[in-house]
């Protein structure tokens, strides 16, 4: 009874959140958004809308100007960093740092790290564990990033553009890694603009415009029907400039 | 996760600070055979080399203290790069506090700090031992220690005494150091954002200038009075009996150390609420 309880509490819940970088310029404001266990969801907007900043403040690195972040219940802290997973959009490794000394630098830190799926994974993907990350292209470091943040059993997986830098050829074998990967306990939420590529994996999706507000939002499948159209065209009549 | 942090921060700010640190040693050879020369003087075959010692004597120090400027900056390269720099979207993310993070970033960089003064001192004073060139300074400093403190303690703990109140002493004058410049770090990269490493760069030099002389004046006062109560200066000099001095040192400097603390507690918590309250990477 207890596990049913704690599978049906919503992963994230962010209430009245606002953040803005310039005074009266706002990129977040009042923005409302839950998400559940065992899906994927798709934040789909155009370039600007404040998709990044959302997970920047959801996983620690920005301060909201008010609101609340709760994370499986809790009011977001540096314990809740314990229970998610972020790709940000772009590599935060040193240069100098050999592939392998980041697989220990995450064992050490998290838990729930698995390293031999990392391995596994860099195999799959030929990203030799001994390379220093200057001798990789920007691809590969999203790759190896992207190894890193989904060898992790994190509650909640944040995916800032994971494709955006990827070749076509490795884009379906990371979106097979994003949904094998994860278990019915933890959710995803998937920013990119490569919305065609990611559709087939989402479970829910929503249009966030800028200022934070949502345009649309629900089940991926069901829009597909009553709309009877892509979440990708439905995106480009949305947002057609 | 204190200990974890200390290992990544050790081993990060290493791979920078032993390449000064080695410099500043490499340095030392050049450094005796120049002060070598330097002190042959009663020898005339050697003067023209005395003449050509100095300029060189010049160009090992700056190497010396190039060695020792690489050290003193790795902490804070390590500082900035791990809080502001694009690692940074790695260490907010990590599960522990900021405060575990900051605290871990200070005891490194005392650490690293304290050791690069030692190894240029190690360094200083092999040069001068080897050259055979300052001995009298060494001679007189060991006697010096006949007078004062070894009326009011044990001859054998003078040496232990005065390495301990000015251990504890230079320990707080390395941390307000530290702190201050952590804190202007840590200011520059919450405000300046963009510009943050320009604006730390002014910042350290304007604070570069104003705190060396700030320090010098508490440690000049301080070695001059144990340089007088060990007579290296002439007693006449400070119109006080030697006990007396002893004790006003002591105390001057336990004074001294205690609002060192107290301001460095407050740069560390101003570092801190930065961090917490105001930090926004992006």
């Amino acid at each position: 009874m207890t596990e049913q309880i704690l599978n049906t509490e919503p992963i994230l819940v962010c209430k009245d959140l606002c953040k803005s970088y310039k005074k009266n310029k706002p990129v977040l404001k009042d923005f409302n958004f839950c998400v559940e266990p065992g899906k994927i969801t798709g934040l789909l907007g155009p370039n600007g809308c404040g998709k990044s900043t959302l997970l920047k403040l959801i996983s620690g690195i920005l301060v909201p100007d008010s609101g609340e972040i709760l994370l499986c219940g809790q009011k977001r802290s540096e314990k809740s960093n314990a229970l998610i997973s972020y790709l940000p959009d772009s590599p935060y490794f040193s240069d100098g740092q050999k592939v392998e000394n980041m697989l220990t630098y995450f064992a050490d830190f998290y838990p729930d790290f698995d390293k031999t799926l990392a391995l596994n994974m860099l195999g799959d993907l030929g990203i030799d564990p001994k390379a220093r990350f200057r001798t990789l292209s920007k691809g590969t470091k999203e790759k190896a990033q992207l190894v890193l943040v989904m060898s992790r059993k994190a509650r909640l997986y944040m995916l800032d553009e994971p494709l955006g830098g990827v070749d076509p050829a490795a884009r379906d074998y990371i979106l097979r890694t994003i949904i094998g990967n994860y278990s019915p306990d933890s959710a995803v939420i998937i920013t990119t603009h490569l919305i065609a590529d990611v559709e087939p994996a989402l479970d829910d999706f929503a249009f966030m415009n800028y200022g934070g507000e949502i345009l649309l939002s629900g089940n991926a499948d069901e829009t597909r029907e009553e709309q009877g159209k892509s979440l990708d065209t439905l995106f480009r009549e949305v947002f057609a400039c | 996760m204190l200990r974890k942090c200390l290992k990544y921060d050790f081993k990060e700010t290493f791979k920078l600070w032993w390449v000064g640190a080695l410099t500043t040693l490499l340095s030392c050879i050049p450094m005796t055979l120049v002060m070598r020369i330097m002190t042959n003087n009663e020898d005339p075959s050697i003067s023209d080399g005395t003449l050509l010692a100095i300029p060189l004597f010049f160009l090992v120090w700056f190497g010396m203290m190039i060695g020792t400027v690489i050290s003193t900056l790795s902490v804070y390269i390590r500082y900035y790069r791990h809080f502001f720099g694009k690692e940074a979207y790695l260490t907010f993310t990590l599960p522990v506090k900021r405060s575990t993070l900051f605290t871990s970033k200070f005891m490194s960089a005392m650490f690293f700090t304290i050791f690069t003064y030692v190894i240029l001192f190690v360094g200083l004073f092999s040069a001068v031992f080897l050259s055979e060139g300052g001995m009298g300074v060494f001679e007189a400093f060991e006697n010096g220690f006949s007078s004062g403190l070894k009326s009011l303690i044990p001859a054998a703990m003078v040496g232990a005494v005065v390495t301990v109140v000015y251990g504890i002493f230079l320990t707080a004058v390395t941390a307000i150091n530290v702190l201050s410049y952590f804190l202007i770090i840590t200011f520059c990269g919450v405000y300046f954002k963009k510009y943050s490493l320009l604006a730390i760069i002014v910042a350290f030099y304007i604070l570069g200038n104003f705190g060396s002389f700030v320090v010098a004046l508490p440690l000049a006062g301080g070695f001059l009075a144990i340089f007088g109560v060990t007579g290296l200066v002439d007693a006449n000099l400070i119109s006080m009996g030697p006990i007396q001095l002893v004790l006003t040192v002591g105390a001057a400097l336990l004074l001294v150390t205690i609002a060192l603390t107290a301001i460095n507690m407050l740069l560390a918590f101003l570092s801190n609420e930065l961090l917490e309250r105001k930090l926004n990477v992006s």
